[in-house]
């Protein structure tokens, strides 16, 4: 378990997860790769931190998978950049992957709590 | 598979797209008081190069077996590239085979149609001829002085 001080790396965030975190924030409408990682950043105080190294090959696969979509535009600072947003195809899959999650965690907690009280 | 023009175009797409993260964390690093050199070098060292995200993307290309490649992704479009061109020589020489011989022999005006070469027909002709005018089923039968 990570402390608050520490952000988690991207060995420890599972490709999975960093999937649906991805999907996740994009659900809150179009934005390119450092608004992505910005707003996972915010989302979790700081806690988990996805650098380029992960981010960027986890949205060149969801694009391939046709999950998301891309499209170049230019930001406020005149600069080139890569819009992403969220096909109805990842509406679909992140309903799905979050049904998936919120079953696991809520197994993992169980077992969390059931695990003491069991023991002799 | 990826197309090796393709691919450098996605390269040098997720390039751009990386300068200009990097870009975007220098400039708020900045923004919070960082002064601009440190603000790059911080930004860089924490969000990682370029570099180290091609490798990371070109590492799952190819076929492995515990980690060591059994083939890389470029010798595996090498090797396509060599066993499609074979395939199209042969198509081809297939291809230009047909097309010539039903021109063969019709030119040669083969009377059962069965003929696979000139020389076929000529013999063939010259059989049907030989057998009489009630067999012989071709204009060319006249060259024969025995229809």
């Amino acid at each position: 378990m990570a402390s608050k001080d520490r952000p988690l790396s991207r060995i420890e965030l599972l490709q999975g997860t960093l999937d649906l975190i991805i999907l996740q924030t994009l659900r809150w409408g179009p934005r390119h790769g450092y608004g992505i990682s910005q707003l996972i950043r915010a989302g979790s105080k700081d806690v988990l931190q996805v650098d380029t190294g992960s981010l960027y090959p986890a949205l060149h696969r969801l694009e391939r998978q046709k999950f998301i979509a891309a499209e170049w535009q230019t930001s406020e600072n005149k600069q080139r950049v890569r819009v992403y947003s969220l096909t109805d195809r990842g509406r679909k899959q992140l309903a799905a992957e979050r049904s998936k999650w919120e079953k696991i965690s809520f197994v993992i907690a169980g077992l969390m709590k059931a695990l003491p009280e069991s023991e002799p | 598979m990826i197309w090796p023009r393709r691919r450098r175009r996605r390269e040098a797409e997720l390039d751009e797209e990386i300068q200009g993260h990097l870009a975007m964390a220098s400039h708020d690093r900045e923004a919070r008081g960082q002064p601009p050199g440190e603000a790059a070098y911080a930004a860089r060292r924490e969000e990682a190069s370029a570099q180290f995200v091609r490798r990371a993307r070109g590492s799952r290309k190819g076929l492995y077996r515990s980690g060591r490649p059994i083939i890389t992704e470029e010798e595996s479009v090498k090797k396509l590239r060599i066993i499609i061109l074979a395939q199209a020589t042969w198509v081809l020489c297939g291809a230009a085979f047909l097309a010539a011989t039903p021109a063969r022999v019709a030119a040669c005006d083969c009377p059962n149609g069965h003929c696979v070469s000139a020389y076929d027909c000529t013999y063939m002709l010259w059989s049907y001829c030989r057998m009489g005018p009630n067999w012989c089923t071709s204009t060319s039968c006249d060259s024969y002085p025995e229809c």
